[in-house]
């Protein structure tokens, strides 16, 4: 059997999101979600690996704005509302499906929400970090960071003070949240230009993953096309991303998760309940919305869709994971008879959502991944990245083009009609901001608190977050706002700053408001040449 | 018109040598979005399709792998691209966008347009910051975006005067950011501030833009881009690039070259080869694929 080493990446990241300001925000909801349906049931698979002597290991990065949002009291606290609302309509919906076919499904959720408050509160109080954290001690885990909002570098490659501030901070907010430096970095959408290797290396990041095109297509022929990392100038790595095996977990339509008997995502009880029952659990809202409570399976391209069978789909994961690893192996064949030489690594990077929010039945795929992979016979070797810094001088060195993983391969979803007016507007805040550090190089007090806030503002205008949700039509009049809001709060200090006439009273509402990045000194915005 | 060998420029199109620039406003309605290349369709393309001799038309085509028939009338290759065009937009979005898909379904959970409290006023952002500035953004290989300004107090003191000929971004070309200037084009702008798509003219130079006031006698540079490296010419599937033996070609089949995000047209086998059983599939659909 031919062997294959595989290096599994989850990317976990959300806007930040956080309104105070409100008694409950909607788009809060995003967060708890993914708490609910992703990040605490991964938590809860680790720790059953763990506990039966699996030897699992991946790689994870937690983007800065998620981190934050994980360890803030205020959302930790409007967590645990969202997880009692969505436990007692879990017993309302165990009540209403009584003797009928999906009374089963009901039982899940209850059992889903009553582990998941138990975690939360009482293993984790609050911080889930510390379980990641665990496991990061422990070796199953290597974790990394993304940039600080998530921002689309090469967009802001001319801007070389915003990519330096993204870098900085990313690695500082790392090392405050996990206790220990980030060794590589998830370039958001896997964006890359030529020359940011340097900035990678100046903060120490060794290495990131990039679109299998950027590798294939690198300017000198890559020897061992993806199956190893390219060295790029300064000793930088670059992991090129598997499309064979991702595709196989990514595509809605091919993918496993398409399969007839998953859980369906869209239909949902919020859509096809009285709005009567709902309302309790839609705090916030007149509108119907998605509650998480959703019994339909997939069943194919119709709008009928069947009834959810858990035994069914639970049977059909393990399945798939002897599928997927039945293909590496007719993959790692393929290789080895195009003339590789050596054992091939396979790179497989996946937004970390994909399993549990999207796709129901993924982290269950992972269990089985891992326990699957744990028989040498499946000739599959799971390593860390960070196995190949070692001598990264046995790596191929050469140069890559600009590139990101998203249709296209460029920057098509964030710099299109329909969010290119962002741009005119972050560029001014950035080159203003690093004027405020040229006029106030070095402040203490209420102008260092408002030129602290000020970079904050600058950086969540950043988030690629908002001009993707802008470009694909989600809830694009949030987006739009998020941008407009920061912005406006900027040019408010920087006008407030060349006037001298702070209102203290709104910035000390805004700190409160946007407040991750506490230690940040405004100064990374320093003018670069 | 169109198809009487004669070329018609729509208003908003200029032409600079062979370079093309499309002119639009700063925040466009609708669905919009600009060409990836000049290989794409929409309703803008038809346009800027109109707009090219016959001779770009067929290169068009080539490089579409269209069969043309020699006696073709421009409005005739017109719709067949355009057709090409919208296949590569079907195909893509069905086999490349599975990033964005679920990126997206990270915010699906709630109303388009929640009622959820939001913010109590909407900011309102300037159209302009009333300053002297140009800024060059990379899209892909071939497009950038060129946003631009000029001080209102400049430009109505040069407008009084009978010498100011107008605005104008000067895009200049460098082998390295090190050398000399090897060509430069102007592009004439009406709008004292606004942003349009800019086709750099070859690829794997370095770019920079300038905006200029021009007068009768001479051009003064009110601002300066920073100079932007377009990415060298590179096939869409990689298993294309030129001089490739047959053993690198076959490392890169193995390592997906077919199946990755810059290529627009995937063939029914390699679709068919995604190495998964899905529901009724079973694996013999897989090797008879690979086989």
């Amino acid at each position: 059997m031919s062997r294959l080493d595989l290096a599994l990446v989850l990317n976990a990241h959300l806007p930040f999101v956080r309104h105070p300001e409100y008694p409950v925000f909607l788009e809060e909801r995003w967060l708890f979600e993914a708490l609910s349906e992703t990040y605490l049931p991964l938590l809860r698979v680790f720790h059953q690996l763990e506990e039966d002597g699996i030897p699992f290991r991946l790689t994870m990065s937690f983007s800065p704005t998620l981190a934050s949002m994980l360890t803030d009291p205020l959302l930790q606290e409007r967590y645990r509302q969202y997880l009692d609302l969505q436990l007692e309509l879990a017993e309302r919906e165990l009540v209403r499906t009584e003797g009928g076919p999906s009374n089963k499904t009901a039982r899940l959720y209850r059992q889903l929400h009553l582990h998941n408050q138990g975690d939360f509160n009482e293993v984790y109080q609050g911080n889930i970090l510390r379980g990641f954290s665990y496991f990061q001690k422990k070796g199953h885990l290597e974790i990394i960071t993304s940039a600080a909002t998530h921002a689309f570098l090469p967009l802001y490659q001319n801007h070389p003070e915003a990519i330096e501030a993204q870098l900085q901070i990313a690695s500082e907010t790392h090392t405050r949240l996990f206790g220990r430096p980030s060794k590589g970095l998830w370039l958001p959408e896997c964006a890359y230009f030529p020359g940011l290797e340097r900035d990678l290396k100046q903060h120490k990041f060794e290495y990131f993953f990039a679109p299998a095109h950027a590798v294939l297509n690198a300017k000198d022929f890559p020897k061992s096309g993806i199956f190893a990392p390219l060295s790029l100038p300064g000793g930088v790595l670059a992991f090129p991303r598997d499309m064979e095996s991702t595709n196989a977990l990514w595509s809605p339509d091919r993918g496993y998760p398409a399969d007839p008997v998953y859980r369906d995502f869209y239909r949902d009880i919020g859509f096809d309940l009285d709005l009567n029952y709902l309302r309790p659990y839609m705090p916030g809202t007149d509108d119907r919305l998605a509650t998480g409570f959703k019994y339909h399976a997939v069943t194919g391209p119709t709008d009928q869709k069947v009834l959810y069978d858990p035994d069914k789909a639970k049977a059909r994961v393990s399945e798939h994971v002897r599928n997927f690893l039945y293909n590496r192996g007719l993959h790692a064949g393929r290789i080895a008879d195009a003339g590789f030489e050596g054992v091939p690594l396979l790179v497989c990077p996946f937004d970390a959502e994909l399993f549990g929010h999207w796709w129901f039945e993924g982290v269950m795929w992972l269990d089985a991944f891992f326990r699957q992979v744990a028989s040498p016979a499946t000739g599959v070797n799971l390593v860390l990245p960070s196995d190949f810094l070692v001598d990264e001088a046995q790596f191929q060195r050469t140069e890559m083009a600009f590139s990101s993983w998203s249709a296209g391969g460029y920057a098509e979803a964030w710099l299109d009609g329909s969010n290119d007016w962002i741009y005119r507007h972050t560029f001014k805040a950035v080159d203003r901001m690093v004027e405020l550090v040229g006029r106030f190089p070095d402040v203490q007090g209420r102008k260092q608190r408002a030129l602290n806030q000020a970079a904050r503002e600058v950086l969540l205008s950043q988030a690629s977050d908002w001009p993707l949700i802008i470009k694909s039509g989600t809830t694009v009049g949030y987006a739009e706002r998020r941008v407009k809001e920061h912005i406006a709060n900027f040019t408010r200090i920087y006008e407030s700053l060349s006037s001298n006439t702070m209102d203290t009273e709104w910035l000390t509402t805004l700190e409160k408001r946007n407040n991750l990045f506490p230690d940040l000194d405004y100064k990374v915005f320093q003018r670069r040449n | 018109m169109a198809g009487q060998h004669t070329t018609r420029i729509h208003p908003s199109t200029i032409v600079v040598g062979t370079q093309l620039v499309k002119s639009r406003p700063l925040t466009p309605k609708g669905d919009f979005s600009y060409p990836r290349s000049s290989r794409e369709g929409g309703e803008m393309t038809r346009e800027r399709l109109e707009g090219l001799p016959m001779t770009v038309l067929l290169d068009l085509s080539r490089k579409e792998n269209l069969s043309v028939d020699p006696e073709i009338s421009p409005e005739e290759l017109v719709e067949e691209l355009l057709e090409a065009y919208d296949e590569d937009r079907r195909e893509r979005e069905n086999l490349q966008n599975l990033i964005l898909k679920i990126e997206q379904t990270k915010f699906e959970s709630l109303p388009p347009h929640p009622a959820s409290p939001s913010f109590t006023q909407e900011p309102v952002l300037p159209a302009s910051y009333d300053d002297n500035t140009v800024n060059l953004v990379l899209r892909d290989p071939s497009w950038a975006l060129v946003l631009w300004e000029v001080r209102k107090k400049d430009l109505d003191t040069w407008s009084q005067s009978s010498s100011f000929r107008g605005l104008a971004l000067r895009v200049l070309e460098f082998a390295s950011p090190s050398t000399e200037c090897l060509t430069f084009f102007p592009i004439p702008i009406t709008e004292s501030s606004g942003s349009r798509y800019l086709h750099l003219p070859t690829p794997g130079r370095w770019y920079l833009l300038e905006l200029h006031a021009q007068t009768d006698h001479d051009s003064k540079m009110l601002s300066k881009s920073r100079m932007l490296l377009a990415p060298p010419e590179l096939p869409d599937d990689p298993k294309d690039r030129p001089g490739l033996t047959d053993a690198q070609v076959r490392l890169l089949e193995v390592s997906g070259s077919a199946l990755c995000e810059t290529v627009k047209e995937k063939s029914e086998a390699v679709a068919l080869g995604y190495p998964h059983r899905i529901g009724g599939w079973d694996d013999t659909v897989f090797q008879e694929v690979v086989e």
